[in-house]
């Protein structure tokens, strides 16, 4: 449990050097930030490499952090790991990002609801997705990014982008459905 | 709603974990930033601006007046209460006060023994004394010693010799140091002196008639008690030459009343102290010490509106303060805190105490992990101590302050 002003008086050390105070911001948000790599990076080793990147960023960049409330540390250092996740992915990923040749309106829009569905399940199914689609699809779900902005990180079109996104939805909302039935047969 | 599934997922994945990998952690090290203490500008102001606020603040009065009357070996003579001497009903007033000559360069210094005062007339009768004393060692008292012209009436003066302003030195403000135990010092003061005055009354017999009049210039140090309220009148800072009449002196006998009017100019009072803060948690924390604390007052006695006697009161007293105080970060290394207490204080060489409660708001700065300056305006309320001795406290039981300090923290 934090008191109220621990996040900043964390800050502070960390921006003062203080090295018991890296080795606390990792056992608070290590495991965290992990998730968040986890979400992006399927594999294990890169998910290290990436891991341990972003934390030379937050650490050798926390001077020019500004600390603007409890939590904000910790909005910051997601940022950084999704950029770095990013970073890592920007290379192969123009592959991924092709602009899918299809008509969206003359598919069925299924949205993929996840309320009866345990979080791993959930992890489980975005890592099968293609590299492409769950970038996007991370980017605007949990990083609540518009098409615009997801174009512009990762140098594509918007039509690119929402596409990405259409296709994510599709293969989510079916492998809850193939979930869901396995789960709760009949 | 058309993104019920968004939240949805956010909601569900918010706060996964899995388990980190380790990191190499002399990577992470190398990159951390070196420890560095750099002030915000902001800080510095406020440093500075606190500096010279206290400094003028607890300064300005004290140089003022040792600039203004010389901090010189001089010595006065001290007056007397009007008393009937001889045969003849009359009184004694012997004023001491400094004149300067034209010679400004030598700075030359005059006494002027004031005889008789005439209340009637308004008129004086003045001996004039001229003694350089630049130089030290000179005792203006051996010109007063002279035997004067005009009568035998100075004879009967008792003569006692006694510092003007003696040499004041101002204390030296002491910081030393300041997390769950830290030591502190500080200095604070009032943010304003005072101003106070009483008359007394009394019935005496005079003698003197001017025959003829002659001017005489005297150096004055005006003291301006039209208004009360109006204490930038009422220092005794700049002094002007006035023309006095030079009153030859001639013998009948007045009755008059005499008047006696003490002026008490309370100067700001220096506190300073150490103290140890124990943190009860993050935020709250208790506080306790000693402190010392000088009050200075100017006493100017005045027979009939001539001043005859200056005179400091000055009074020490230690005293345990005792604190608890509410603190809270504000910003990066800055924070601020409430606290509110009290403090008794025993007033050295006197059975008085004097029992105050303390109320402040401050700012700290954290200046490295272990050295935090603060700043500390407070309010503090200071009951009647019983005694007669009038003080600043007395004038204004509640009273605003400033403190400055370092804290130290000790582990």
């Amino acid at each position: 449990m934090l008191f109220p002003d621990s996040e900043e008086r964390l800050t502070k050390r960390l921006q003062n050097g203080n090295k018991a105070a890296a080795k606390e911001f990792y056992a608070l948000y290590a495991d965290y930030l992990a998730g968040i790599c986890s979400r992006y990076i399927i594999n294990e080793e890169d998910q290290k490499d990436v891991f341990q990147e972003s934390f030379i960023r937050i650490f050798s960049n926390i001077s020019q952090f500004t600390y603007r409330g409890e939590g904000s540390l910790k909005a910051w250092a997601t940022r950084i790991v999704v950029n770095e996740s990013l970073k890592f992915l920007r290379s192969g990923l123009q592959h991924e990002l092709i602009p899918i040749d299809m008509d969206m309106e003359d598919e069925v829009e299924e949205d993929p609801h996840v309320s009866d569905i345990p979080p791993d399940a959930i992890m489980e199914m975005l890592s099968r997705l293609p590299t492409g689609y769950r970038t996007v699809f991370n980017l605007y779900v949990f990083e609540n990014r518009s098409h615009q902005e997801i174009a512009k990180m990762l140098g594509i079109k918007e039509n690119s982008s929402a596409s990405q996104l259409h296709r994510a939805k599709k293969l989510l909302a079916g492998m809850i459905r193939e979930f869901k039935n396995k789960n709760n047969p009949g | 709603m058309k993104e019920d599934w968004k939240l949805e997922m956010r909601q569900k994945m918010e706060g996964y974990k899995k388990p980190a990998p380790e990191l190499s952690w002399s990577e992470i090290y190398r990159v951390m930033p070196t420890p560095h203490v750099v002030l915000p500008h902001w800080i510095k102001l406020t440093a500075v601006a606190a500096v010279v606020l206290l400094i003028a603040g607890l300064g300005y009065r004290f140089i003022n007046v040792n600039d203004a009357l010389p901090d010189l070996p001089i010595e006065t003579i001290k007056t007397h209460e009007p008393q009937l001497i001889e045969q003849e009903k009359h009184t004694n007033n012997v004023n001491i006060v400094l004149v300067q000559t034209d010679d400004e360069v030598n700075s030359k210094w005059m006494a002027i023994s004031e005889t008789a005062i005439n209340p009637a007339t308004g008129s004086a009768a003045y001996e004039t004394y001229t003694e350089n004393v630049t130089e030290s060692g000179t005792d203006i008292s051996e010109a007063v010693d002279q035997e004067p012209e005009t009568d035998d009436r100075q004879s009967a003066v008792v003569r006692k010799t006694e510092p003007l302003f003696p040499r004041m030195d101002l204390p030296r403000k002491k910081r030393k140091k300041e997390s769950r135990l830290m030591a502190m010092a500080y200095v604070s003061n009032y943010m304003s002196d005072s101003y106070h005055s009483e008359s007394i009354s009394q019935t005496n017999i005079t003698k003197n008639i001017n025959s003829s009049i002659e001017w005489v210039p005297v150096l004055d140090y005006p003291v301006d008690i039209s208004d009360p309220d109006d204490f930038t009148g009422t220092e005794v800072s700049e002094p002007i030459i006035v023309l006095v009449p030079r009153t030859v002196y001639d013998t009948v006998t007045v009755v008059t009343d005499i008047q006696t009017d003490n002026e008490y100019r309370h100067h700001q009072p220096i506190r300073f102290g150490m103290m140890l803060l124990y943190k009860l948690n993050d935020h709250w924390s208790l506080e306790s010490g000693l402190s010392y604390t000088r009050l200075v007052s100017e006493i100017t006695t005045r027979v009939d509106g001539q001043i005859t006697d200056i005179s400091r009161q000055r009074l020490h007293y230690i005293g345990i303060p005792l604190n608890l105080g509410y603190q809270f970060r504000i910003y990066k290394r800055t924070g601020m805190y409430i606290k509110a207490g009290g403090t008794i204080d025993k007033m050295l060489n006197s059975s008085s105490w004097q029992f105050s409660l303390n109320g402040a708001a401050g700012v700290d700065y954290e200046l490295t992990d272990r050295f935090n300056l603060y700043l500390e305006p407070g309010i503090g309320y200071y009951f009647n101590d019983g005694s007669s001795i009038s003080t600043i406290y007395k004038d204004h039981p509640l009273n605003y302050n400033l403190g400055i300090g370092l804290r130290f923290n000790i582990k």
